[in-house]
């Protein structure tokens, strides 16, 4: 016979083995990442921390009772790990990218990093989790007994110590791997390394027992299948309601179990991993559950009756002289109980100090996240307590309860109270429109009706007459058949009404309350984890300084880890030294990284509280609304800027062009007025010489003088032309204003002109004299100059066989036009751009006496005379119109 | 609550780009992106076909032991075990299949793989 003392000497010695597998692990991590300590194996290994002791021992009580019934329990994970690729990748890529720490801080995040969230499903998780914790304690103190019993030893048989030092050495464990350092990524190597090889452990002692009793006991499949038949397990089947109810609320745990949560989200290292656990975790689940029933049935035959049928995985060995084996499935059951228990407590001491300690010791320290000194002790010392208080908590529990018969039903009790958070985790991972008022709502009432209908009534608490009137005697209040409805199993009437009442809040309060911008940040950051890189938004408008988020963020991942995550930064924004700028991006990221040591509603309140009133608004939403969306502005934008830089290059390449024209022009001009003026001084010069020499008869003599005379004329006109121009251009021009008639002035200028229509070939002018009859009130000399200008201009260039000039008047109601159109060939439009230039001259034909400047000397005064001049084109010749202004004259008219 | 300041228009435009990106897309795909869609839409729908597989019995045949019931217990649990091992032995074909359809990041947002 096994005794207590060899039962003892092998458990301390599993579990030194288990301290050192751990030890190695971290230490191994340590040194960098290694490929079995990440590989999808151990990953897959680790999520067998699903299968506690109470599956473990209690799936065989279970299946003894309830026949297939026990199968629940992991068809219901098996579904879910099917749903791989749409449900666990996003949970997990989420939990990588906003550096989940848990199911509480998943929760929180979503909802706009919600404070009040976390700590409900924190209060919810502890509510759930205690119960289960006591229920290991229980299952490894109950085996225990059992060798006590058989061995017949007396002395050895305290239950309560044997759960006193299980808690003691658990939270030691616990506290040693679990809280070694904060890592920001919150990995626990040890742990799941241990947890791995707990994991073989679990499955080899099972599928031994399991093969023994088939092959040894019974007679081989056939046999024990016929076994199944005759047992009276074939008769007690679960109800359709109770089959469906029961895979709901595993497939439910499997994820939303806190234990479950921190192996399967925070705990992974790598997304790929997944793939591997998808269909090698069912395999796992379904080798644990293949030889339940046959354990079930022959222990029902073969143990005496009345024995517990929960540990029949370890009395039927003992029954039938196994001690070996025996000793094998308490180590199973020790290591389903010590895993569960490890992790859970992880798990939940991380939600505590995050969501909890922490926030309230923030609040009371008044110097803020600011205050030097290192910060990551006391989360540690939160966390440590934290695991402490839990273990103590589940041991009380277990005290309280006693080892009642009513613990045995908890893991389902635990699986419909953690099986709250399904609706806000699965709507908020699929449905952007969740809020947190709903997610609130949701699971405030899915609580609520859970510990009235099913954790008051399981842990006994209400008394057997309210129970039976309801509360306050109203029949319709009866924890376990609401609404009257009384011949629904408790488990499925609670389920029943919790889940879809609390999923009918969630979302009737998700549709008429509307998302803060922080929550509809996280929602479509949630949501759309896959279409998107990042999609974080950072807050504006903050004025948090470098050297803050330095200081706070070396208290969270200590100096030397925050200082090179600084200076990565600085180094990528281009600055040397520790403190890059605190740009958005940055806050964003430093952010995520303090949310991986202490969650995210945390790290948001502490950058916060740096940060300054830093809020996102609707408008940082939109700017991040789609990151595709996003590119587009941004291209859009630099198509923007490019045509504007364009723009800017033709109006400078324009301006150029005008810059340099002008200066040809100048020069032109320049070597015009200096060929202009040389002309006629060559004449003057060589007929002076002439007269000089002398020896001329004086007839020859009067014709140089006269010559003289014309060229010194000539250049007098010149001269004059181009003061006149120049007077005119710089606006030194003095107007002397007069009133006149236009027909008068016509006449004055025609007759100026030298206008002789009786000589042949000459111009002929064409006026209607009735709409001359305009009083103008302007400089009349100049507009004269201009009219004998446009009229000699026809005299000389008109080169019609008979040509005639129109003078064509008309007036508008502020304005007269005077028209002057010749018969001639007119002018090119290439030249009409170049005609008002001066010394423009089409041709040297008929250009003798004239510079030139005319036309831009008309044009100029014109301009002074608040008129225009230009050319007219298609009238069928060469053809000006004069512009002037009508007002003043109007009124003195 | 619309913040004041917000320029008018801008939400609508961006809209618009989104919309016109989603129509953009591409109706045909070569072959082996295509077998890649199809063998996620696979993945994708194989807890649904779990879900009947494992529910249908409870529903369809009714409780056994009850009368009008078909189909024994032990008879169901060979049923179920064979549903299972088909379930988990397609899960990890399509899994392989979609080996490297997704980009995943690990924590520091690098690969491992390689190293010694």
């Amino acid at each position: 016979m096994v005794s207590f003392n060899i039962l003892v000497t092998v458990a301390i010695t599993y579990t030194l083995l288990l301290f050192g597998v751990a030890f190695y692990a971290d230490q191994r991590a340590q040194r960098g990442p290694s490929r079995w300590l990440r590989s999808p194996w151990t990953y897959t290994l680790s999520l067998s921390v699903y299968c506690t002791a109470w599956t473990f021992y209690g799936a065989v009580g279970n299946a003894a009772r309830s026949g297939l019934e026990y199968l629940t329990i992991y068809l219901g994970p098996t579904l879910v790990f099917l749903a791989w690729w749409w449900l666990l990748r996003k949970l997990v890529r989420i939990g990588k990218a906003e550096r989940i720490t848990s199911i509480a801080d998943m929760i929180s995040s979503r909802y706009g990093k919600s404070s009040a969230i976390a700590v409900i499903v924190t209060v919810l998780s502890i509510a759930g989790t205690t119960p289960y914790i006591a229920l290991q304690l229980q299952s490894v103190t109950l085996s225990v007994a059992v060798f006590s019993d058989f061995s017949a030893e007396a002395g050895g048989s305290d239950l309560n110590a044997t759960a006193f030092w299980l808690s003691v050495g658990l939270a030691l464990f616990t506290i040693f791997f679990g809280t070694r350092n904060l890592d920001a990524n919150e990995r626990h190597h040890g742990v799941v390394t241990a947890i791995a090889l707990e994991a073989i452990v679990k499955l080899v002692a099972l599928l031994a027992v399991g093969i023994f009793v088939v092959w040894g006991a019974s007679g081989g499949l056939g046999d024990t299948l016929r076994e199944i038949e005759a047992s009276p397990v074939a008769r007690w089947q679960p109800s359709p309601s109770r089959w469906t109810t029961m895979i709901f609320l595993s497939a439910a745990a499997i994820i939303c179990l806190p234990r479950m949560f921190q192996v399967l989200v925070v705990e992974n290292s790598d997304e790929r991993h997944l793939r591997t656990a998808a269909w090698a975790f069912p395999a796992y689940v379904m080798a644990i559950s293949l030889f339940v029933l046959p354990i079930a049935v022959v222990g029902l035959a073969v143990m005496p009756e009345g024995s517990n049928p929960d540990l029949f995985v370890l009395t039927l060995p003992l029954q039938l002289g196994q001690e070996g084996l025996a000793l094998l499935a308490f180590l199973g059951g020790f290591s389903s109980a010590t895993s569960m228990v490890i992790v859970a407590s992880i798990a939940l001491a991380t939600m505590v100090s995050n969501h909890i300690v922490v926030p309230i010791w923030l609040n009371t320290q008044h110097g803020g996240a600011t205050m030097s000194g290192d910060m990551r002790h006391v989360v540690l010392l939160s966390r440590r307590i934290s695991i402490a208080a839990i273990l103590g908590l589940g041991y009380t529990y277990y005290r309280t309860t006693g080892g009642s018969a009513a613990l045995s039903s908890i893991g389902l009790v635990s699986f419909a109270g953690v099986a709250q958070v399904v609706p806000a985790l699965i709507g908020g991972l699929f449905w952007r429109g969740a809020t947190r008022r709903g997610a609130i709502a949701g699971l405030l009432v899915g609580f609520g009706l859970w510990i009235y209908t099913l954790f008051m009534p399981a842990i006994g608490a209400f008394p057997t007459s309210m129970l039976q009137g309801g509360l306050f005697g109203l029949d319709f209040l009866r924890p376990q058949a609401l609404m009257g409805i009384s011949d629904m199993d408790p488990l499925v009437h609670s389920i029943f009404w919790s889940i879809s009442l609390n999923t009918l809040f969630f979302v009737i309060v998700s549709l008429v309350s509307f998302p803060t911008p922080m929550e509809r940040l996280q929602g479509a950051a949630f949501v759309n984890v896959f279409e998107r890189g990042d999609g974080a938004v950072a807050p504006t408008g903050g004025q948090a300084e470098a050297e803050d988020l330095l200081v706070m963020a070396q208290r969270l991942l200590g100096a030397r880890e925050a200082q090179t995550l600084f200076q990565r930064e600085a180094t990528r924004q281009g600055k040397a030294g520790y403190l890059p700028d605190p740009t958005p991006d940055f806050i964003t990221s430093l952010e995520r990284e303090l949310a991986g040591s202490v969650g995210g509603a945390t790290a948001h309140a502490m950058i916060a509280q740096i940060n300054g009133q830093a809020s996102i608004t609707v408008r940082d939403l939109l700017a991040v609304a789609d990151e595709s969306a996003q590119m587009l502005e941004y291209s859009s934008q630099l198509e923007v800027q490019s045509q504007e830089l364009e723009q800017t290059a033709r109006k400078l390449r324009e301006a150029n062009a005008k810059l340099t024209a002008l200066s040809v022009q100048k020069d032109a001009f320049l070597s015009q007025v200096s060929h202009e003026l040389r002309t006629p001084m060559t004449s003057i010069r060589s007929f002076s010489e002439f007269l000089l020499e002398g020896g001329v008869d004086e007839k020859a003599q009067s014709r140089h003088a006269g010559i003289i005379h014309e060229e010194s004329i000539r250049l007098t006109r010149l001269l004059d032309d181009l003061l006149d121009l120049s007077v005119l251009e710089n606006g030194q021009v003095v107007l002397n204003v007069q009133t006149a008639s236009l027909r008068e002035l016509l006449d004055r200028a025609v007759s100026s002109a030298g206008v002789d229509a009786t000589k042949s070939g000459g111009l002929k002018v064409l006026r209607t004299v009735e709409d001359e009859g305009v009083l103008l009130k302007t400089d009349t000399d100049r507009l004269s100059q201009v009219f004998i200008n446009l009229i000699s201009n026809a005299q000389k260039y008109c080169v019609a066989e008979a040509p005639s000039l129109r003078i064509v008047v008309s007036q508008s109601k502020d304005r007269v036009d005077i028209d002057f159109i010749d018969n001639g060939q007119g002018i090119a439009p290439k030249d009409a751009a170049v005609i008002f230039e001066k010394f423009a001259r089409l041709s040297d034909q008929a250009a003798a006496g004239s510079a030139g400047l005319g036309l831009a000397i008309s044009r100029e005064i014109m301009h002074r005379l608040g008129g225009t001049l230009d050319y007219l084109p298609g009238q069928g010749g060469a053809a000006f119109r004069v512009q002037l202004p009508l007002v003043r004259v109007a009124r003195d008219a | 609550m619309p913040d004041p300041q917000e320029p008018k228009g801008q939400g609508r435009r961006r809209i618009g780009l989104t919309s016109t990106s989603s129509t953009s897309r591409t109706l045909f795909l070569e072959r082996r992106v295509y077998q890649r869609r199809r063998l996620i839409d696979a993945a994708k729908l194989l807890p649904l076909v779990g879900l009947f597989l494992f529910v249908a019995p409870a529903l369809i045949l009714g409780t056994p032991g009850e009368e009008n019931a078909s189909g024994t217990t032990a008879l169901r649990l060979i049923y179920f075990f064979f549903v299972w091992a088909c379930l988990i032995a397609t899960c990890a074909t399509i899994a392989r299949g979609l080996a490297g359809a997704d980009h995943p990041v690990n924590d520091r947002g690098n690969s491992d793989e390689g190293r010694p």
